[in-house]
């Protein structure tokens, strides 16, 4: 499957890499020859140092064999009208432009094929959903959700007091009376699968896989409390922290939103004349004083500087505020904010690669999940009528040896966590997880051949 | 530093390279050249042994991503591994009795130099003669470049180890996939290869000739199996259908398959490539004028010989089908002028490259510009596109550092008490990976009359002229092996 992506900012680079691993062919335009460099030197796929929106350059870069074409340069206008050109000169099927623009992107255009885009991805509205459902299900951890079932999967830092620490999974599973498995652990920096005699340690990041009520039950039982959250502040009141505003105000919450830009403020105050807004530098130390800020339930922090953000976090839990959700792009800094105690942690840039990959994967593929800056992903799938695993017990279909099939949902919410007799039917939905090289191996052996 | 990995795709190297070897000792069976037979047998069962134990040692280390330091020390720790291996078979046989000489002759093989320490080649047995020209065509389109095609999951590692390896500034990608590029351009290799072994074979040639002149032809090599080059044949028609494959063999690999494949429309725009023709032209015009009536009557025999030398010394490839150092000196001099060119980048040849040369000389007029508009601004381009300032800056780097060492290569040669011209061609044409010199290394002479010391400066200077100066020069830095 040969991919041709428009620019390589910091999704466009992210979204090439998670390709690439996966076995596809690559090619990506940037016109800044420094990065261009750099992604060359960085990852193995083509690339063209050209401005986007040249004719010459996208016969250059093989357009008329592309499969899909994904236009996510800086401005929104490229985005559509590179689309477009695309689309009149070539025959690529699959058009996706990344669109900030709420204006633009909530037209009804893009439903009629308006420059033959597909699909249009809004970081800022994926990034905020993303927000929202994390805090509508307690925001004490990152949560991957799946269609049609309770299912979910969240994870959790473990700190040296913490009931997990130090004990094997086999362990573990006798202390707790609930159904789960741990599907992966990322310890210092890389991706296991773990087995049975797998001892968690300090600082490992383990991710559970049950339904919601047994997650929660799990997180009580460990001695993490739920919260209501009904008081929240949204530090940084830009694109991403208004869109969260609107979402949580209609749930009956006590937002605080907080800006340092007048304008901001104004406008802001002026959409959500229920919520608190003030104008101020989330920086300021008399500020949390002055406002009470200690005694909120949360602390969103979604200003453009990921610095802040976990500074903010961390600072803000410190005085006393019970969760925290920071929004971080920067991979390294993913890591640290989670070792520091910020509860939850959203990535735009990942919300948007998602987004992305699961629209390049839809038919079968519900749902794509990365996890660790695509160092894996879980992936939502359903078995067609022609799939070669219809009948067939799991322990003898061949799959890649980096990845496992957590759960099969059949019918209406009946979900289990198969062992290795469980024989599968047409219409099943596994979840699975795998390593990033193996996705492609992955499809292929649960798939039919038509990939 | 990643040691493991290092040492694991080394291993697999030298297998390949071992698997290869099982082509000449199959002549030694058909030929009943036993002891050659046994030495490469003795040669194959040992890096077998060693690179079997390695990699069944290393099996379950996981393997992580190659850094670009890394793929420096690979690349140059492969061609050193490849060519201390591959000289054994000709020590252990006794084809050629030292070591030194042997190594010699086995890097000049790999580098595609050509330059021999064999007096006579015609007594050397058909087996040792196939792996002689055998490494040539090795070490044209690369071994490491045939590395990254074979082995699967080299990802991004297999781009900077084809970019230490390959002639040029970087590699000019055909695909998405670098195993991709690397097999299209192995692909391209082949075809050439059987091409001209077929268009030999027609021209009279037998089959083992026309093999290993195919062999050195596309590598832009030089040895031949006969004492006189291709000089022995005496033909036209075999001169010309050389003349055309080393001349193929010095354009970029890339660019061929983009013509092939019609990807391209016009190769008319490349600069690189009018400049390579330019130079080709304008030097057998010169030679041709230089030796009709002297050296030879009629002027076909003169521009066939003319374009048969320029060819040869323009891409580095050695062959030679006259003693041009009996020819008059004007003659002689456009060809040790096109010594210093070298083919085109991403070619097999060697040498500084057309490309360097054509973006030098460009600078150089931009600067008279700059000169008389001192307000003036101008751009650099070469095929159409602009020239970035680092690039060459680059070149000009690289351009300095490959005059220095060869000033310095040809003290060391001066050293062993040889007169000027036979020291500083000596170094001009190994480290221009060319074959022949002048003097006492010219056509009709040998490398043998040189000291072992010499010898392996000189293999080293192969070595470091093949990989384009850096990747083996990085590598002996102390700064390389810092943790910093």
């Amino acid at each position: 499957m040969n991919v041709l992506i428009l620019g390589a900012g910091v999704v466009g680079f992210q979204l090439a890499q998670q390709l690439v691993n996966e076995g596809k062919n690559v090619t990506i335009i940037e016109k800044d020859p420094e990065r261009a460099k750099y992604v060359s030197s960085h990852l193995d796929c083509m690339v063209i140092n050209e401005n986007g929106t040249h004719l010459s350059t996208f016969q250059e870069a093989g357009a008329s064999e592309a499969d899909s074409f994904i236009s996510v340069a800086d401005i929104d206008e490229v985005n559509m009208i590179a689309c477009g050109i695309v689309s009149s000169e070539f025959r690529v099927p699959i058009k996706i432009a990344r669109v900030r623009n709420a204006d633009y992107s909530r037209a009804r255009i893009f439903e009629k094929g308006f420059l033959g885009i597909d699909y249009v991805v809004n970081p800022e509205v994926e990034t905020a959903r993303h927000i929202a459902n994390t805090v509508a299900l307690g925001a004490d951890s990152d949560v991957m959700l799946f269609e049609n079932t309770e299912i979910q999967m969240r994870n959790l830092v473990v700190d040296q007091s913490s009931f997990f620490a130090n004990r094997s999974l086999k362990q573990i599973r006798k202390t707790i009376n609930e159904k789960f498995l741990v599907p992966c652990v990322i310890r210092e920096d890389s991706f296991v699968i773990p087995s049975g005699d797998f001892v968690v340690r300090e600082n490992d990041n383990i991710y559970l896989l049950a339904t919601r009520k047994d997650l929660t039950r799990i997180f009580m039982e460990t001695g993490r409390k739920s919260e209501r959250l009904d008081r929240i502040i949204i530090a940084g009141g830009g694109r991403i922290g208004s869109l969260v505003c609107q979402y949580l105000i209609r749930t009956g919450r006590k937002i605080t939103i907080i800006d340092s830009v007048y304008e901001n403020c104004k406008s802001l105050s002026e959409r959500f004349p229920d919520a608190l807004v003030l104008h101020a530098d989330v920086s300021d130390e008399d500020l949390f004083e002055e406002e009470r800020l200690d005694s909120y339930d949360l602390i969103i922090t979604t200003t453009n500087n990921e610095e802040l953000n976990i500074l903010t976090a961390v600072y803000a839990k410190s005085l006393g505020v019970k969760r925290a959700l920071a929004l971080v792009t920067k991979s390294n800094y993913v890591s640290i904010a989670s070792r520091l105690k910020i509860d939850s942690i959203v990535s735009p840039k990942v919300s948007t690669v998602d987004a992305i990959l699961k629209f390049l994967r839809r038919g079968n593929i519900r749902s794509v999940h990365s996890i660790f800056n695509g160092m894996a992903e879980v992936l939502e799938f359903k078995i067609s009528g022609d799939s070669p695993v219809i009948g067939r017990k799991i322990m003898d279909i061949s799959m890649p040896s980096e990845s496992l099939i957590l759960s099969v949902i059949r019918g209406q919410e009946q979900e289990t966590i198969p062992d290795g007799n469980f024989v599968l039917e047409e219409g099943d939905t596994l979840i699975s997880i795998v390593d990033k090289k193996f996705i492609a191996d992955l499809e292929k052996s649960l798939m039919a051949g038509r990939l | 530093m990643n040691p493991f990995l290092i040492t694991k795709i080394l291993a697999f190297l030298m297998l390949i390279i071992a698997g290869f070897m099982l082509l000449p000792a199959g002549i030694a069976l058909y030929n009943s050249e036993m002891s050659s037979l046994f030495s490469f047998l003795a040669v194959i069962l040992f890096i077998a042994g060693i690179c079997g134990a390695l990699l069944y040692g290393l099996r379950k280390r996981r393997a992580e991503a190659l850094s670009t330091r890394d793929g420096f020390l690979l690349v140059t720790a492969s061609w050193i591994g490849a060519s201390l291996a591959g000289a054994l078979p000709f020590f252990i046989s006794g084809a050629i009795p030292s070591y030194a000489d042997a190594f010699f002759e086995t890097i000049s093989g790999f580098s595609t130099t050509g330059a021999t320490i064999l007096t006579d080649v015609e007594i050397l047995p058909r087996s040792m003669l196939f792996w002689r020209s055998l490494t040539h065509w090795l070490g044209g389109m690369g071994i490491v470049v045939l590395a990254v095609a074979v082995l699967p999951m080299m990802g991004i590692g297999g781009l900077q180890l084809i970019n230490a390896e390959s002639p040029g500034p970087a590699v000019d990608r055909i695909t998405p996939r670098i195993a991709d590029t690397a097999k299209l351009l192995w692909i391209v290799y082949l075809g050439f290869t059987v091409a001209q072994t077929s268009l030999l074979l027609i021209a009279g040639m037998d089959l083992f000739d026309a093999l290993t002149h195919s062999f050195g032809t596309v590598a832009t090599g030089g040895f031949s199996t006969m004492n006189a080059s291709v000089g022995h044949y005496n033909s036209a028609a075999i001169s010309i259908i050389i003349t055309v494959f080393m001349l193929l063999a010095g354009i970029s690999f890339s660019l061929h398959f983009r013509v092939l494949t019609g990807r391209l429309d016009s190769p008319r725009m490349n600069t690189e490539l009018k400049a390579y023709i330019g130079i080709f032209l304008a030097a057998t015009l010169a030679i041709t004028i230089g030796i009709h009536g002297d050296a030879y009557d009629s002027l076909f025999d003169s521009a066939v010989h003319a374009a048969f030398q320029a060819a040869s010394f323009l891409t580095t490839t050695g062959f030679t089908t006259a003693d041009f150092e009996k020819w008059p000196l004007f003659g002689q001099g456009v060809l040790f002028l096109l010594m210093f060119v070298g083919g085109c980048s991403g070619s097999t040849a060697g040498g500084v490259k057309v490309f360097r040369i054509v973006i030098l000389l460009k600078q150089a007029f931009i600067e008279m510009l700059y000169l008389i508009h001192p307000r003036g601004i101008f751009t650099l381009k070469v095929s159409g596109r602009i020239v970035r300032k680092d690039l060459v800056y680059s070149v000009a780097g690289f351009f300095f550092l490959y005059i220095f060492i060869l000033l310095c290569t040809s003290l060391v040669v001066a050293s062993s008490g040889h007169d000027l011209t036979t020291s500083f061609t000596a170094a001009l044409t190994t480290l221009g990976n060319i074959g022949p010199g002048f003097g006492d290394v010219g056509p009709s002479r040998n490398f043998s009359i040189l000291p072992d010391y010499v010898k392996w400066f000189l293999s080293f200077a192969m070595l470091v002229g093949r990989l384009e100066l850096y990747t083996v020069l990085i590598v002996l830095t102390p700064e390389f092996w810092s943790r910093r």
